[in-house]
């Protein structure tokens, strides 16, 4: 345990701040996390897991692919604004761990793009390190990712390319404990790339430390199948904080998330049906309430998503 | 006593003579000044009055009283300026009019002003000799101001500096309307006499249009100002005042326009002012209640779309003088943009001034530059409706 803690601080040293391109940042993609507020580092275990760590992907059980639509800041007249994500978890065996595939997309149309891919690899470690699982499930995984902004310039902007690109990584660690604790840690593009059309224009690296806790039964209030997050997010010279709740009931089938960060409040719910070759449909919404802007419906997030053996 | 007879019809008869004479009135004649206060009061073989335009300019020290007098059938002209600077004693300065194919210039008064924010006050007399239908000759005196119930001076003052100590500004216009419309003719601005007990110096101020260059302007300015600008005064002025003589366009109507009245704090449309369109003389007119600050406004119909800028995206590298930023066009004082990132946090807003366009120049509100990416607008009227919202893109 010293040991891992020992690893984490000194990724976290190591990794240095960078400065600065938004428009990469995981606030719009994934609805169950969204529903969570973002608050997701020590939780994943889904197809989510590719964009907020990428060391989820080994604890996924099943093959998994979720698709996901959006519409950002609905109700502002001219405002048109989408996110959309497409993940595939693919979870090969114990032994050769977990591989990924995802693609997430923000837009305004006729405006500007930007696309990420994804292709992660993740592995449980308890096998190469000796320690038992009884008591620590310990899992690391490494994300290729391919940033792309497209422009769609004005005239007297033409002599600028349309498009810019760079490769970078994300790493992350996981650890699930027996006692219901999690902590997880993901950096985030981890060379800080620059992707500036006429000036460096670097997306920042970003390094998370996720604490979470998962419960059958949370003692005293007896909330079934609970899970809280509390992520605190180190980019530029800035620490952030997200904070997420969830809780099945119905049997499980019915998933109720609140949650929330800085600048919004979320709340979310997702519902699994459940069939009888193993596999499971699972719908997801999210909604985020931004506090600052005006006049806005909020933010609503659907996802469609599908496990199977 | 024949001879006694004799002598004294021949002293009758010169007498006579000599009073057909053309005298100059101002320099000889014992008769008070003669104050016109209409065309009517002119008996022209043609009335041809096109405008009577005296021009004061404060300027490095030097008063210009620069007049021109477009009077085709005069014969001779002469202009006398008086003038006191800071309530001391009048001086004179007169000279004769250069006649120059039908028009009369009578040149360029100067008077000296040994220190920056001086008060000038002046009159401006023109006399001018102009042919009668039956060869005689009539002689007639302008002044400037016209007023007919006031004989004192116009106090121009210095209201703003140029380039560091160089005083600018206090211009008199005079108009002298169109006869053949029956428009009233040479007082368009006339100033009670307690317009300048020191306390309210009535300054006539006419700017340039500002936006006539641009061939998209749409706001054209005009300024009525007092220097010490007394929102609560009780001067009044009295009769229409000709705030502009700005480059109509061929569809040209009052109600395209709106008079507006700084409040001291900000531009409001000035109720009741009865705005009036001369588009013969390219001349804007209206009845102002107040001395104080006025501009007329071309309206245009404006939609949400005229507010958003055209220029959805902006480069960093290439912010400069001619690439200013996000321009948003038609804001008032009052009205504001807020910028957000897409995680919804505000990161700048922007009170509109006045000028046009308001620019976001691409920086947060602590002065930094923004991140790259999209941004979504909010723009809000301090009239109300609904907010403009829309979205831009930053580019590093």
């Amino acid at each position: 345990m010293k040991k891992f803690l020992a690893v984490l601080l000194l990724t976290i040293m190591v990794v240095a701040a960078q400065k600065a391109q938004a428009a990469f940042e995981d606030t719009y993609w994934g609805v169950r996390a969204l529903g969570m507020g973002g608050a997701f580092t020590a939780v994943v275990n889904d197809a989510n897991a590719p964009l907020y760590n990428i060391a989820g992907i080994a604890n996924c059980v099943q093959k998994e692919v979720t698709l996901m639509g959006s519409r950002l800041f609905a109700g502002l007249d001219g405002v048109e604004i989408a996110a959309n994500y497409l993940g595939f978890v693919y979870p090969i065996s114990d032994e050769w761990g977990s591989a990924s595939f995802a693609w997430s997309s923000l837009g305004t149309p006729g405006l500007a793009r930007y696309d990420t891919f994804n292709v992660g690899y993740a592995r449980k470690l308890n096998d190469i390190t000796g320690i038992d699982d009884y008591y620590v499930n310990l899992s690391a995984g490494l994300n290729i990712k391919y940033l792309r902004q497209e422009i769609n310039f004005d005239e007297e902007d033409k002599d600028l390319s349309d498009s810019k690109g760079a490769i970078t990584g994300d790493i992350g660690i996981l650890a699930t404990f027996e006692n219901g604790l999690r902590l997880g840690f993901s950096s985030k593009y981890l060379t800080a790339p620059d992707i500036g059309y006429e000036e460096k224009d670097t997306v920042s690296n970003m390094n998370v430390i996720g604490i979470g806790y998962f419960s059958e039964l949370l003692p005293y209030v007896n909330i079934p199948t609970f899970t809280a997050d509390l992520d605190v997010i180190f980019i530029d010279d800035e620490v952030k904080f997200r904070i997420g709740l969830e809780s099945y009931i119905l049997d499980d089938k019915l998933g109720i998330r609140l949650g929330g960060r800085e600048e919004a409040f979320n709340i979310g719910f997702g519902y699994e049906f459940t069939f009888l070759n193993d596999s499971t449909l699972v719908i997801d919404y999210a909604f985020e309430l931004p506090f600052e802007i005006e006049e806005s419906y909020g933010s609503h997030f659907i996802a469609l998503s599908f496990r199977f053996n | 006593m024949e001879r006694i007879y004799k002598k004294l019809s021949l002293l009758i008869v010169v007498a006579i003579m000599v009073s057909f004479l053309v005298v100059d009135v101002y320099a000889a004649s014992s008769e008070p000044y003669k104050t016109i206060s209409s065309v009517a009061d002119f008996s022209f073989i043609e009335p041809e009055v096109k405008h009577d335009k005296i021009d004061t300019v404060l300027a490095e020290g030097i008063l210009n009283a620069k007049i021109r007098v477009d009077f085709g059938e005069a014969t001779s002209a002469k202009a006398v300026l008086e003038y006191k600077i800071d309530s001391g004693e009048v001086k004179t300065s007169t000279n004769d009019a250069v006649m120059e194919d039908r028009d009369f210039y009578l040149g360029t008064k100067k008077g000296e002003i040994t220190k920056d924010n001086s008060i000038v006050e002046y009159r401006i007399a023109v006399t001018f000799t102009i042919p009668e239908e039956n060869n005689a000759t009539s002689e007639y005196v302008l002044y400037a101001p016209a007023d007919a119930s006031s004989t004192t001076f116009v106090t121009a003052n210095v209201i703003s500096k140029i380039e560091g100590d160089i005083a600018a500004g206090g211009q008199i216009s005079v108009f002298c309307g169109d006869q053949s419309k029956g428009d009233n003719g040479y007082v368009t601005v006339s100033v009670s006499p307690n317009a300048y007990d020191g306390e309210h110096h009535v300054v006539v101020d006419f700017l340039e249009d500002a936006s006539s260059s641009s061939g998209t302007g749409q706001e054209r300015e005009n300024v009525i100002s007092a220097a010490s600008v007394d929102v609560e005064g009780v001067t009044e002025i009295n009769n229409p005042i000709i705030i502009k003589n700005l480059p109509l366009q061929t569809e040209t109507e009052a109600s395209k326009f709106t008079m507006q009245y700084q409040n001291g704090a900000e531009w409001e449309t000035a109720a009741g002012a009865n705005l009036s369109v001369d588009k013969t003389y390219q001349l804007y007119s209206f009845a102002a209640a107040d001395i104080g600050l006025y501009r007329v406004i071309e309206s245009i119909s404006l939609s949400k779309s005229s507010y958003r800028p055209d220029n959805r995206i902006v480069v960093k590298g290439k912010i400069g003088s001619n690439y200013p930023g996000f321009e948003f066009k038609y804001l008032q004082q009052g009205d504001s943009i807020t910028i957000y990132n897409l995680k919804g946090r505000k990161i700048r807003k922007i009170s509109a001034d006045g000028s046009d366009p308001t620019i976001w120049d691409g920086k947060k509100d602590n002065g930094d530059w923004a991140e790259s990416g999209t941004y979504i607008y909010q723009i809000k009227l301090k009239d109300g409706g609904d907010v403009i919202s829309g979205t831009i893109a930053f580019v590093w």
